[in-house]
């Protein structure tokens, strides 16, 4: 990846005009180095003002910073380009889901849907927004708040009870990510135990992506609420805390 | 213990409320210099955090993301805090539930700037 990298910067240092730094962009922010990532977007977004694919980079450089209302224009820009353009349709769902508002999300998957009715990764995405819409109309109490970019419950072995997590291509990801988290709540509990912190209570992990923050609403269920960068983390452990209680009343019922 | 870990350890450990500083080996989970003020099995402490980041890394990777930078377990009677540092070790730090966990983790992510590598 690095030798990519170092051969498409070459490539782009050869001929400025080149289309490569599409392909350069879109390295950078995979390898998360997303300050180059925006230099590369914002230079060709100027040399190439009328090129949807320039601003579609641009926009996802901008939504993996956390700078969500950047993020969105450029996508609208795409949309003004290109009616239509995949990438922005999906980008705007994905940001529509991460406010809370999944009526938006789900016009924009349905939309991104009929231009590629076979990719099975936005059928899914599309089946599990009207899932959760669903869901939250049953239970009175939906456990998506709003600014929270994703929130899901699962039980002890690790499998979905409610919510969903997209990454941020809008691909869903909550299967494997539940799966993964099941392990993690027997070694919260093991070290709670051991070090002699009694109950555990939550368990928060910080990185350059955001929150995570986890806790066991009752004895056989597991909530993660996943906040952006930028939120005070004051306010990201509220919004968990309203999540978690609208859990436990929930799952109560189901018994 | 080398002068550098202890005198990192040493900076957490003032921390109020902190009863145990631990540098861990993050791949293996063993104890490299420690700090308790008290009885805590370091051995197991050592083990069980570095698992605990490295499960929580998974489910975070599953989700397209980076792993974590920071971690904190909350119980009701404690907390643990744990901040990658360089070499592939952790950090690790013990602390009543009274502690200042804000200033805790400020310290760790001071300390872990500062770990010799």
């Amino acid at each position: 990846m690095t030798d990519d990298i170092h051969a498409l910067t070459a490539e782009l240092a050869a001929n400025s005009e080149s289309l490569v730094f599409l392909r350069l962009g879109e390295a950078l922010r995979r390898r998360r180095q997303l300050d180059a990532a925006l230099t590369v977007a914002t230079g060709g977004g100027q040399r190439h003002p009328h090129l949807a694919d320039s601003h579609d980079l641009l926009a996802r450089v901008r939504s993996d910073r956390g700078e969500g209302d950047a993020a969105f224009d450029a996508w609208t820009q795409v949309l003004r380009l290109v009616p239509g353009h995949l990438g922005a349709l999906r980008g705007l769902a994905f940001m529509a889901f991460r406010a809370g508002d999944m009526d938006r999300a789900e016009r924009h998957l349905e939309a991104a849907v009929g231009l590629s009715p076979t990719d099975p990764a936005l059928r899914a995405a599309l089946q599990r927004v009207r899932d959760g819409q669903r869901q939250s109309a049953t239970t009175s109490e939906a456990l998506t708040t709003v600014d929270v970019a994703g929130t899901l419950l699962l039980d002890q072995k690790g499998r979905r009870l409610a919510g969903l997590m997209l990454d941020v291509t809008g691909s869903d990801v909550s299967d494997p990510v539940a799966a993964e988290l099941a392990g993690v709540r027997r070694e919260a509990e093991r070290t709670a135990r051991l070090v002699g912190l009694g109950e555990w209570q939550r368990l928060v992990a910080e990185s350059p992506d955001g929150y995570w923050h986890l806790a066991p609403p009752t004895d056989d269920t597991l909530l993660l609420v996943t906040a952006d960068p930028g939120t005070p983390p004051g306010r990201v452990a509220i919004q968990a805390d309203r999540a978690f209680a609208s859990a436990r009343r929930w799952r109560e019922r189901m018994r | 213990m080398s002068r550098g870990f202890e005198t990192i350890l040493d900076g957490i450990t003032r921390v109020q409320g902190v009863r145990s500083a631990v540098v861990v080996s993050a791949e293996d989970g063993l104890v490299v210099a420690e700090s308790s003020m008290e009885g805590i099995d370091s051995a197991a402490l050592a083990a069980l955090t570095a698992s605990l980041v490295s499960r929580l890394g998974r489910a975070m990777a599953a989700a397209g993301q980076l792993p974590p930078a920071v971690i904190h377990l909350e119980g009701d009677r404690g907390h643990v805090l744990a901040r990658p540092a360089p070499a592939d070790l952790l950090l690790v730090a013990v602390a009543e539930a009274t502690a200042n966990v804000s200033l805790l983790r400020l310290t760790l992510l001071d300390a872990a700037e500062r770990m010799p590598s």
